[in-house]
């Protein structure tokens, strides 16, 4: 048989031992150190300079002085020295309420149970029933393992809710997730009674929609996010408010009108609005039928102007009550020569008349044509005109310019005679005619 | 009847018919069944703006000169005309009938 027990080191007496008070007293004095074990401080290195009999020290590595050799002992200071006890894996001792538990090689806090299956669990407040994890601190920290970290809130069906909610005074101000369907939407609250869905993400499509989103291709709300397609931006031209009215625009856009008879006329229109303020408002339009002809208006406030159309450089002139219809210039030609109108009523004909024969003998030892006439290559207008010059050019002679008649019409220069100084049997002159045609 | 045609830029038609030596233009009657052979009418005595010559009968034909208007633009065939050779009544068709939205 050992002089010792097993576990605790505990002295036995022998039989018939003398003395034997001395081997119980020693037990006594290591069960009284051991049992409900309580340091003074955990890791201790360096004795006190004082101790209180019966007061012990778990000494860490590295112990020095009376501790010297020590390493991981008990130090238990006792009837004037130092008591020196082996702890065994699994002993256990307390400071204050740092209960640790030796396991070989220091004195560590114990493992907690597996935390499964808690009714609740609240950190630093208190959990309730449908808080059932309640956490009350400045932040909580999720940070990954390995690469990343994510927070999972699962619900159990699409009509259902996962959500984070975000309180002010435990008043809800703005809510996301996805709400009652599979939507992730953002819901925000200025009194978390009356709620308004900023934004929803349509699942399949990943679309927005929401308040904070244009309702329509013409919705003219402040602030509200412009999609695609809105007031006709990138995508087809945006209907107007009032279907085919151009008067109901308000807002500046891009639009499309058809069979109103507030355009120039009745076919379709590609249709721009211009808006700085409600009495100063543009709008510009396109005939989709007529390529380089556009239009224009504009809003006083009060009442819109009428169309006025951008004329195109060169084309057919045309006009109405003197406004300009058509283009800005019209040159042509014909078997009557050349001619040229402009849009404020100018024009302008030449013509290259040849074989005109000079031979008449005349006043003055000239010689004259006989009475000759020149179609206009395009129309006068009554009394714009007082006349057309003819110019004579003769070979080896001097033409002379006449100013002639027009013998009152507006489409005809008649009864002009060419005079030269030679007789001369075939040449040719030169017509030009200015006034107005219109 | 020979009729050379004076083609001319302005904005209004003419519908232009024959029936015998009387011109209808654009609905006003011109009898010139009158003129004798190798006669002169001249063109201050006839009132009627399209008439850009006197007329003349040469062995029985009229001949005469006619303004063709036509607006904006027209074909070559308009713009150049060849005189034409009228001998049937009825409508006379112009080369500016179908070419009024040619470039």
């Amino acid at each position: 048989m050992s002089f010792w027990s097993a576990n605790l080191k505990l002295p036995y007496m022998a039989a018939a031992q003398a003395q034997k008070h001395v081997t119980h007293n020693e037990a006594l004095e290591r069960l009284d150190s051991i049992v409900q074990l309580t340091v003074t401080a955990f890791d201790a290195t360096t004795p006190p300079l004082s101790a209180t009999d019966g007061e012990v020290w778990a000494l860490g590595y590295g112990a020095v002085n009376d501790w010297a050799g020590h390493d991981l002992d008990l130090a238990v200071w006792s009837n004037g020295g130092w008591l020196f006890v082996t702890p065994h894996v699994g002993w256990r001792a307390a400071l204050g309420t740092d209960l640790r538990v030796f396991d070989g090689s220091g004195w560590v806090s114990p493992d907690l149970p597996d935390l499964q299956n808690l009714p609740g669990l609240g950190v630093g407040t208190s959990y309730d029933t449908v808080n059932k994890l309640a956490v009350q601190s400045e932040a909580s920290l999720f940070t990954h393992q390995g690469a990343g970290h994510q927070i999972k809130v699962n619900k159990n069906a699409a009509g259902d809710t996962a959500s984070l909610l975000f309180q002010t005074g435990w008043s809800g101000r703005a809510e996301m997730g996805t709400q009652g369907s599979d939507a992730f939407g953002i819901k925000v609250s200025a009194d978390g009674t009356a709620w308004h869905t900023a934004l929803a993400f349509d699942p399949a499509t990943a679309l927005p929609q929401g308040e904070a989103v244009c309702a329509s291709p013409i919705d003219a709300t402040a602030g509200r996010l412009l999609t695609v397609g809105g007031f006709g931006l990138g995508g087809p031209l945006a209907a107007t408010p009032t279907a085919d009215n151009p008067n109901s625009i308000a807002a500046s856009g891009f639009y499309q009108v058809s069979g109103s008879a507030l355009m120039p006329s009745t076919g379709g229109f590609c249709l721009q609005h211009l808006r700085r303020s409600a009495s100063q408002q543009t709008q510009i339009a396109w005939p989709d039928a007529a390529p380089g002809l556009s239009y224009q208006r504009y809003h006083d406030g009060t009442t819109w102007s009428g169309w006025q159309q951008f004329n195109s450089t060169l084309g057919p002139v045309a006009q109405s009550g003197g406004v300009p219809t058509g283009a800005i210039i019209e040159r042509g030609s014909n078997a009557n020569g050349e001619y040229v109108r402009f849009a404020d009523g100018t024009q302008i004909c030449q013509f290259r008349q040849v074989g005109v024969a000079i031979t008449t003998a005349s006043v003055g030892g000239l010689y004259r044509s006989a009475a000759i006439a020149w179609t206009f290559p395009a129309a006068f207008v009554l009394g714009s005109i007082n006349g057309a010059t003819i110019h004579a050019r003769i070979t080896n002679n001097a033409g002379l310019s006449v100013n002639v008649p027009y013998g009152g019409r507006t489409t005809q220069a008649t009864g002009a005679l060419a005079y030269a100084i030679n007789s001369v049997a075939d040449t040719e002159i030169f017509w030009l005619a200015t006034g107005r045609w219109f | 009847m020979r009729i050379t045609l004076s083609p001319i830029r302005m904005d209004d038609t003419l519908l232009l018919a024959r029936q015998g030596d009387t011109l209808t233009l654009n609905g006003e009657a011109l009898d010139l069944s009158g003129v004798p052979e190798g006669a002169t009418l001249p063109q201050d005595a006839v009132d009627c703006p399209w008439l850009a010559s006197d007329i003349r009968r040469i062995d029985g034909t009229l001949h005469l000169t006619l303004l063709m208007p036509y607006a904006g633009t027209a074909s070559p065939d308009a713009l150049f005309p060849d005189p034409i050779e009228v001998l049937a009544d009825g409508p006379i068709p112009l080369p500016t009938d179908t070419s009024e939205v040619l470039q």
